[in-house]
């Protein structure tokens, strides 16, 4: 419900944003919420609600996208794991541990150091931390189904390893990653709100919500709404996420 | 006999909208018998044990009562919540899952003692080695020390009928205790059952959905079916002159085997 | 009638543990064979390994065949499996007719419908059920859908791993004399693993009795039974309930009553 609204809003966010959200007005700055700005404006005179609604736009997909790639490289590396077992999971896992062993956060900085900000940089140092909780993952619920009686009869049946895999292992570990990526959208909102405030993820004066949080702190203690208004939208969408991947975790189980 | 009896009057289990999974099911058994309950699965047998003891699953509601008659013919009710391991004991399938995998087993047995006699130091050592014996452990110094994946599952269905035991009750629950086991530890554990009933004027409620377990254990069978009892009589009687169609149907199928071969 | 399996000094290992070794058989077509045996007498493994999915030691051979490990598709085809557990006998998402038509050999594209429809009317699953998800089936249907994908890939051998100890009694009834019927008319072979041994007597021409990874006593089912020559089967025997109530216990002496 809270995820379909946002949805919609990054649809639709352009069309019913009262003002243009790049547009500055700079007599009008750092205005109290008024009829004309029904969150005021910022330190450049922009809209703060036009901003904040079209920065759905900006950070679902981008979300989406991160959480898509790193869990494509997550499936790929965890079925292959599950699958062939031997050196290829030990040392995939292996890997993966090493990956963990890092804090998450200063990873992402450094490799966001060496690609530069921007959209691709985010992806890539996305999906190198984030495949790995999908491998395991998959490679934990591969490691059950293939112990499953159906999966016995169906390789007595002369189906072929791999067909085996993609046609009846593969449907059934999958659900429980299901309800986990929609977490991991989740996570990874916060994650590129938290980089988008240090200045390393979407830069300005694209408007994006940790950006925007970012920039309004100068004036915290004046103008509240312009931290307060982002801030609410990412726990309002993390929420919301959090809800969705509890209930599909729930549905998927029964 | 004494002439002293149990009964369950009335035991209905329901589900929360209303319909009943056993339904006004009353029972009266003499002290120091075994009342087999048999039927397949769904009958409602298992439940109506757990309800006897109020151990009932979440959403689902018992009523009824269970009373003591002595053979003047008055009767006292049990309070079931105070007799529920205490006066009444149960025994269940798995052993394995109802014994706690990372206490020893002399931490499992003590936990009762402590509580309702109030053991302590030597005494609850020396009460625990008792009743390990008392259940045809000949180890019990071993025993008591492992951990319930060390043991086998007819001595772990050993350890759980000395829990059960450990405060004397007059009434124990048995569900399907043997199902899990193979058939020559049944066979020992059904002799066991067996020998503490005699002992101990012990009652019991036993329930499978294997007919011939039943009637080596069972002085009177009751057969449960969508839960109500179809059939109950002695246990020599209800095997060889089944009743109820149903019963025959249950007969049938073990039997079924040995007619089978005949057509040859 | 000719010679349709043959295992002899059949051996099975995990790591260095010998978990079975020696066991030797020859079954006839359309003939049925027990192994009886206690949890962790290595009946399971035996199955597991005659079915091909257990490296093993020994020799097996279908037909003359000797049959190696692993095996090639159109080898392991020849002999199916049923297993224990009805909730894991299924895979949860494939439909059930979709299951057994998945099976069929090649050749049956156009009236693939029908033989499915054939080999559940066979095994006797009710016409409405036909397209039903798994969880919808009672562990006796999903049973019956697993005995007609075993049969839908036309095996020699079926191998029925407790296949029915899971079931009420009536049901593991049914399912017995279906596998009986079917065995008749198709002349598969059948091995029949249980720890019931009403259940093996009852179904099977020839028994193993399988005690510590070795067999301890094999012949014809009715010798066995009647006149069993190793003190194990004799323990077995006498351990297995029997339907006669234990006398001296008249049921006149006990009280008991029910309401209505």
């Amino acid at each position: 419900m809270i995820v379909g609204l946002f949805a919609l809003l990054a649809v639709v966010g352009p069309v019913i944003a009262p003002m243009d959200p790049m547009g500055q007005d700079l007599a009008g700055r750092l205005a109290q919420p008024s009829a004309s700005h029904l969150l005021g404006t910022d330190a450049f005179g922009r809209d703060v609600l036009s901003r904040v609604l079209v920065a759905a736009r900006i950070d679902l997909p981008v979300c989406i996208a991160a959480a898509l790639v790193s869990a494509l490289v997550g499936l790929v590396l965890g079925a292959a794991g599950g699958y062939l077992g031997g050196v290829v999971d030990a040392f995939l896992m292996r890997l993966g541990d090493l990956v963990m062993a890092f804090p998450t956060y200063v990873l992402v900085i450094a490799l966001i150091a060496v690609i530069g900000p921007g959209v691709p940089a985010i992806l890539v140092s996305f999906a190198l931390v984030g495949w790995v909780s999908y491998a395991r993952l998959l490679r934990e619920e591969i490691r059950r189904v293939r112990r499953e009686d159906y999966i016995t009869a169906a390789y007595l049946a002369g189906i072929g390893r791999p067909t085996v895999l993609v046609r009846h292992v593969l449907p059934n570990a999958i659900r429980p990653v299901l309800a986990y990526f929609v977490m991991d959208v989740m996570f990874a909102i916060l994650t590129l709100a938290a980089l988008s405030y240090l200045g390393l993820g979407i830069q300005p004066p694209s408007p994006e919500w940790g950006t925007m949080v970012a920039e309004g702190q100068t004036f915290l203690q004046t103008h509240w709404w312009l931290t307060a208004a982002p801030g609410a939208m990412i726990a309002g969408l993390g929420l919301g996420l959090l809800l969705v991947g509890e209930s599909l975790e729930r549905r998927l189980k029964a | 006999m004494n002439g002293h009896a149990l009964e369950l009057r009335d035991i209905t289990v329901t589900l929360p909208e209303g319909r009943a999974l056993v339904d006004q099911v009353s029972v009266r058994l003499a002290v120091g018998r075994c009342l087999g309950l048999v039927g397949e699965s769904g009958s409602g047998k298992s439940l109506l044990l757990r309800s006897i003891i109020g151990l009932l699953p979440a959403p689902l509601a018992g009523s009824g009562s269970v009373h003591r008659v002595t053979a003047d013919g008055t009767s006292e009710e049990i309070d079931r919540e105070a007799a529920r391991g205490h006066e009444i004991g149960m025994i269940f399938q798995e052993p394995m899952r109802a014994l706690n995998p990372v206490r020893r087993i002399s931490w499992t047995l003590a936990e009762p003692l402590r509580m309702h006699l109030g053991l302590r130091g030597q005494a609850l050592k020396e009460r625990i080695r008792e009743q390990l014996d008392a259940v045809g452990i000949h180890d019990p110094e071993r025993v008591a020390r492992s951990y319930p994946h060390q043991l086998s599952g007819g001595m772990l269905q050993r350890v759980m009928i000395a829990a059960a035991l450990s405060t004397s009750p007059s009434l124990l629950l048995c569900d399907e205790p043997t199902t899990a086991l193979d058939v020559t530890t049944q066979a020992k554990i059904i002799e066991l059952l067996h020998e503490l009933m005699a002992e101990r004027d012990l009652t019991l409620v036993f329930v499978s959905h294997d007919l011939a377990v039943i009637s080596q254990i069972a002085d009177v069978v009751a057969v449960m079916r969508e839960g109500r009892l179809v059939e109950i009589g002695g246990a020599s009687d209800v095997i060889a002159n089944p009743g109820h169609p149903y019963t025959r149907m249950l007969l049938a199928s073990v039997e079924h085997m040995a007619e089978q071969k005949g057509e040859r | 009638m000719d010679e349709l399996l043959r295992v002899a000094d059949l051996g099975i290992s995990y790591g260095q543990r010998q978990a079975v070794s020696g066991v030797s058989f020859a079954m006839k077509t359309g003939t049925a064979l027990g192994v009886v045996g206690e949890s962790g007498s290595g009946k399971s493994s035996c199955a597991r390994a005659i079915a091909g999915v257990l490296p093993h030691q020994g020799i097996i051979e279908l037909r003359g065949e000797r049959l190696t490990h692993p095996r090639r598709p159109s080898i392991r085809r020849r002999i199916q499996m049923v297993f224990q557990d009805p909730t894991s006998s299924l895979n949860p998402s494939i439909r059930c007719d979709r299951a057994v038509m998945q099976v069929l050999p090649d050749g049956y594209r156009g009236d693939a419908q029908t033989r499915v429809q054939d080999l559940f009317e066979r095994v006797r699953l009710p016409r409405h059920l036909h397209h039903a998800w798994p969880h919808e089936l009672s562990g006796g249907q999903r049973q019956r859908v697993a005995i007609a994908r075993a049969l839908a890939v036309e095996p020699d051998v079926i191998v029925a791993d407790e296949a029915t100890s899971a079931l009420d009694v009536s049901v593991q009834a049914t399912i017995l004399s279906l596998l009986t019927a079917l065995r008749r008319e198709t002349g598969v072979g059948l091995i029949l693993i249980s720890h019931d041994l009403s259940v093996v007597r009852a179904t099977t021409d020839q028994v193993l009795v399988m005690h510590d990874g070795q067999v301890v006593e094999q012949g014809p089912t009715e010798r066995v039974y009647a006149e069993p020559s190793h003190d194990y089967t004799r323990t077995l025997l006498a351990a297995a309930p029997s339907l006669r109530a234990p006398a001296a216990r008249a049921a006149d002496e006990v009280e008991h009553w029910v309401r209505t």
